[in-house]
């Protein structure tokens, strides 16, 4: 059995070697700087900060001929909505100065050849994986800390406020009416997460796997009322194959909806990337660590399989190439997990050839 | 690489990306695991993104790019625009996998 996805001691450390290809995509700008042009149709993350330690960033929806105002506001210190900022009607006369050329000097071309590379790394972040998160497009995003801010935080809260309300006969419900009702409570509340202050940045809320054992028990007690004493075999299974785990997670969490998760991973991914967040790289840490160790998916839903193959391989072609062989970095969670996926395909096909 | 792995790796990576698949025997070093990426593919891309974006003296007008002027004002009708007004000298301003450092007007 490969080691199990618990947090790698130096999550930061990796976090740091991992950012590093993005250092050669940096360019300096003239002083006549204002702004972008040319952004393809579709999903983009902007990002901005005065380094990597604090950057904030903003989902945008662009569209032909879409103008996406921002002003840098020095008293916040921060970029702010041009529509909130900007006196009546200079918006306008903006818009119509940008669609007419006036300021083409002055703007950027998104750079044509990443326009791939993000296309691979984003396209299962749907809008609705974005609002199952908190982060709509135009939200501002901070990189959080690990502790805060999480799925975790908010199920703690319904968790507490439903053993403060349950009775003496409530208290006898089996352990999947638990679960249940926790799930539905986790459901219920982060549907009722509103910010208050809407400028405020704020940090992606990603959902949490259950534990493969708890998802043993919760899917064996649907036939039997009494509590559930899995047999060891079943543990140890899975253990191994974490497609159950996965599963219960895709219907808890995403209406049994693959692609929804597989968006998940990727929005965890890019806001490791491009915010530096931690909570970020331990969700898409988890998710690949488990994803790597479903044993069956291949067979039981092959198109999922090639998807996140896909996406696995946008993701592992910007690890630095000797990511692999350095000292510092060759113990991370991806050997284990690569391990893993390739123990299990092997297997498969030396099943299929018959050696 | 052995054989088999070689074979398991076409297997596992879409057909598209099966190209990008190395020996790394070649090159007499010891096989990493997990996927293997080819070092030439990355370092051509990097050289591409580096001297693809050679930025003008005075304006962030672009120089030295394949693109022409057809390719350009189809790409501008397409797409659209992020304006940021007033961004201080300094701030790193990144859309997808780009970031633009905003430079100091004395330089």
């Amino acid at each position: 059995m490969t080691s199990d996805a618990s947090p790698q001691p130096q999550p930061v450390l990796h976090l740091l070697i991992i950012m590093f290809l993005l250092h050669d995509t940096q360019s300096q700008t003239g002083p006549n700087f204002k702004g972008i042009k040319m952004i393809p149709p579709g999903l983009h993350l902007l990002h901005y900060g005065s380094s990597e330690a604090d950057r904030q960033g903003m989902f945008l929806n662009a569209s032909a001929g879409s103008i996406d105002v921002l002003r840098w506001d020095p008293t916040a210190e921060d970029l702010t909505r041009g529509d909130a900022t900007l006196p009546e009607g200079s918006l306008a006369s903006l818009a119509s100065a940008v669609l007419g050329g006036q300021l083409d000097s002055s703007l950027g071309p998104y750079p044509a050849e990443e326009a791939g590379m993000w296309i691979n790394l984003s396209n299962c972040i749907t809008q609705s994986v974005l609002s199952r998160c908190g982060v709509q497009p135009g939200a501002k995003i901070s990189p959080g800390t690990d502790a805060g801010d999480s799925e975790q935080t908010v199920t703690a809260a319904a968790d507490t406020t439903a053993q403060s309300t349950s009775t003496d006969s409530e208290q006898t419900v089996t352990a999947a009416a638990d679960t249940t009702a926790q799930s539905t409570s986790t459901a219920t509340t982060s549907a009722a997460v509103v910010p208050y202050f809407a400028d405020l940045a704020r940090v992606a809320r990603f959902s949490t796997m259950s534990a493969p054992h708890q998802t043993l028990s919760s899917s064996s007690s649907s036939s039997s009322s009494s509590a559930v004493q899995s047999e060891p075999a079943a543990v140890t299974h899975a253990h191994m194959d974490r497609l159950g785990q996965v599963q219960e997670l895709v219907q808890r969490r995403f209406n049994g909806s693959w692609k929804e998760l597989l968006g998940e991973l990727q929005l965890a991914f890019v806001l490791f990337l491009l915010l530096s967040s931690l909570s970020a790289f331990k969700q898409w840490q988890q998710l690949t660590a488990a994803l790597c160790r479903c044993e069956t998916v291949a067979e039981s839903d092959a198109g999922f399989y090639k998807s996140y193959i896909r996406v696995l391989h946008a993701q592992l072609k910007l690890v630095p190439e000797d990511f692999f062989a350095t000292e510092l970095s060759k113990k991370n969670f991806l050997v284990s997990s690569l391990s893993a996926m390739f123990q299990v395909r092997i297997a498969v096909l030396c099943m299929n050839l018959g050696v | 690489m052995g054989l088999l792995q070689q074979a398991h790796l076409q297997l596992l990576l879409p057909p598209f990306e099966r190209s990008l698949i190395i020996d790394e025997s070649d090159r007499g070093e010891s096989p990493a695991p997990g996927f293997l990426i080819r070092a030439e593919h990355h370092r051509k891309l990097r050289e591409q993104q580096q001297h693809s974006f050679h930025v003008a003296a005075d304006s962030m007008s672009m120089v030295g790019t394949a693109m022409d002027e057809n390719e350009a004002r189809m790409r501008l009708q397409a797409g659209g625009f992020l304006i940021a007004l007033d961004v201080p000298p300094g701030l790193q301003l990144g859309i997808d996998c780009k970031i633009y450092q905003v430079r100091h007007h004395d330089v």
